[in-house]
């Protein structure tokens, strides 16, 4: 009999607890978005590097408009009820017999809405490698919250890097690359924020 | 003789021993259901009942899509008003579900392919009220929580000029779940 009574008892009171303990849950792990390409600058390139070396810079911003390409639910939520998380990187260079070989180290930062913390997403570092024509990278901060950087559905992306050519070599005055970038994303909500539209 | 008139009507008058008593008729084991609600949407199931206070079905579901739906039900009380228990879990196959989803996400047209073929399924438990004879036609209604999982396929596409692919989406919603059904025993 007390179990009957439990039986009975348990889904009422949680029925009874109402629109804060019904939920809706929305998860994609994994969104991959492949941008056209984009083409960097790197100051004081387009020459052959001086019997020295050269050694320079090179950055770019790339805004990711997430909310154009993605489908909302996996992204509207409030805040504290929505993650959003950078799972990868990868740059393909364009052009034919181009390499990265210029490139000692790259780093990837979310910049996000103004007054935000940047977030280092991932780094990059040549080594001896020589001849790659893609680097993939994976996240720094698997579980650093992105969600909060989102400005108007957008994220934006800072890719820096340190670029450096052996005397007598031609130095790039640009580089292309074909950008590609994951993310997981999952919200959460209760039915009583879906029924006030928060 | 007025001795034996007495002895004789009250031997008639006396209970019958126990092993005397007069077969009572069974309970029938077979029955067929109707069902509305949320998530169960319209079913119609076929029940089996080994003894009055439990029952097991099987139901042909629709509502964004064919599906099936099993349920335990017991029903402790043998009377013309009984409270009842139910489980139930349901599993509807991949039909409209989908495009459903598209909509009423309000998902943009240019990112439909993003979001493939969807099934759902769900558990539920419930507590309710049933009315009628466990011998013939009852109606019962039921409410409950119920644990939803919304299993949708990725795809791939091309929005606003980027390539974007998307793996499997995880949906799931805890929810309040109603039933109503009419029930009859043969």
């Amino acid at each position: 009999m007390k179990r009957s009574l439990l039986l009975v008892a348990a889904p009422l009171a949680v029925a009874l607890q109402g629109c804060g303990t019904f939920y809706a849950e929305a998860e994609q792990p994994r969104v991959c978005l492949t941008l056209p390409p984009q083409t960097f600058a790197i100051p004081g390139g387009g020459a052959v590097a001086p019997p020295g070396g050269f050694n320079g810079a090179s950055s770019g911003s790339v805004d990711i408009g997430l909310a154009d390409v993605v489908p909302a639910f996996l992204l509207d939520g409030p805040p504290g009820n929505r993650i959003l998380h950078f799972l990868s990187f990868e740059a393909r260079i364009q052009g034919a017999g181009l390499t990265f070989d210029w490139l000692n180290h790259l780093e990837l930062v979310a910049d996000g809405q103004p007054g935000a913390a940047p977030v280092q997403l991932a780094r990059y570092a040549r080594g001896g490698a020589i001849g790659a024509t893609a680097i993939r990278l994976e996240s720094l901060a698997p579980d650093a919250n992105l969600a909060d950087l989102l400005a108007g559905g957008g994220l934006a992306l800072t890719v820096s890097g340190d670029v450096s050519v052996p005397g007598g070599q031609a130095v790039p005055g640009t580089w292309t690359a074909t950008i590609s970038t994951c993310f997981s994303a999952k919200v959460h909500r209760t039915l009583q924020e879906i029924i006030d539209g928060t | 003789m007025r001795l034996a008139v007495l002895i004789l009507i009250a031997s008639l008058a006396a209970p019958l021993p126990a092993g005397a008593a007069p077969a009572e008729e069974p309970y029938p084991q077979l029955g067929l259901a109707l069902t509305v609600g949320a998530p169960d949407g319209a079913v119609l199931s076929f029940a089996w009942s080994p003894w009055y206070w439990i029952m097991a079905d099987l139901g042909f579901a629709y509502t964004l899509a064919p599906g099936l739906v099993v349920g335990v039900e017991i029903r402790p009380i043998d009377f013309f008003i009984s409270p009842i228990v139910r489980g139930e879990y349901g599993y509807y196959f991949p039909g409209d579900t989908a495009n459903q989803i598209k909509r009423w996400a309000g998902v943009p047209e240019a990112q439909w392919p993003l979001i493939g073929n969807a099934s759902y399924d769900w558990v539920s438990g419930l507590v309710g009220i049933a009315l009628g004879s466990r011998r013939g036609f009852t109606a019962s209604i039921a409410g409950g929580i119920g644990l939803l999982q919304l299993n949708v396929k990725g795809g791939s596409g091309i929005v606003n000029g980027i390539q974007v692919t998307t793996a499997d989406y995880r949906i799931q919603s805890l929810m309040p779940v109603a039933r109503i059904s009419f029930l009859y025993f043969f």
